[in-house]
């Protein structure tokens, strides 16, 4: 459940970066971001200790820039936006089937 | 950032695209518009955008900074018939890049459609996000 909550936690930063990147995606010297949380919540999976686990970081993503400066790739955030809500409907998803588990426990049925 | 966050974001960038398709079509309005030769000629104005990130984290959308007119040279031509042209018969036209307003007509065109497609897909998100806890 920790799990679930960090990635959704850490999903909604992530289409919140996206969301910044497409609304920049003109303004110049600009530079497009990324929103990476994944090895930090492998590495807390790993050992176990989900108190110590950190924030997700920001970097700049790779990539040209055009002559004002800007690196917004469009189709690169369209295509993270919708990655970005599959694996939130899919955690959702994965929320719900472990609190109907707990749930049939609770019951005892 | 208040809740629903990537609403308030797209919501800037749509702003801030409507506003320079405004610019836009101010600027092709007075594609024409000619003025008698010792006046200043109408500028073409461009919008200056700017990233909305106050506290160095997650950046919070786009904003309008400033409207700059182009300080690009004049062309005055000899049209003695226009009823504004100087005693020498000149006028001068306006400093519209054309084609450069066209193309950016475009551009803005698909970042403001661009923007609603996030405030889309951010109500999607926020939708499933409703359905945390239910069977």
């Amino acid at each position: 459940m920790q799990v679930i909550e960090y990635a959704l936690k850490a999903l909604e930063q992530r289409a919140q970066v996206v969301a910044n990147n497409v609304a920049n995606s003109e303004t110049p010297g600009f530079r497009a971001e990324r929103l990476e949380f994944e090895n930090e919540l492998r590495r807390a999976v790993g050992d176990g200790d989900f108190d110590r686990i950190g924030s997700a970081t920001i970097s700049h993503a790779p990539g040209a820039a055009d002559p004002t400066g800007n690196t917004v790739n469009l189709e690169n955030e369209v295509v993270e936006m919708m990655r970005n809500n599959l694996l939130q409907q899919a955690m959702v998803e994965a929320f719900n089937f472990k609190s109907g588990l707990l749930r049939s426990a609770i019951k005892g049925q | 950032m208040s809740a629903f966050g990537v609403l308030d974001i797209g919501a800037s960038g749509a702003n801030v695209h409507g506003q320079w398709l405004q610019v836009i079509a101010h600027n092709l309005a007075n594609i024409n518009t000619v003025r008698p030769a010792d006046e200043e000629p109408f500028r073409q104005v461009l919008l200056h955008a700017q990233e909305m990130n106050d506290d160095g984290g997650i950046g919070e959308g786009v904003r309008s900074y400033q409207l700059v007119e182009s300080d690009a040279e004049p062309m005055w031509v000899y049209d003695p018939d226009n009823p504004l042209a100087s005693e020498e018969g000149y006028v001068v036209r306006p400093v519209v890049d054309m084609a450069g307003q066209m193309s950016d007509l475009i551009v803005a065109q698909r970042g403001y459609q661009m923007n609603l497609q996030v405030i889309r897909a951010g109500e999607e998100a926020y939708q499933a996000a409703l359905r945390i806890g239910r069977q």
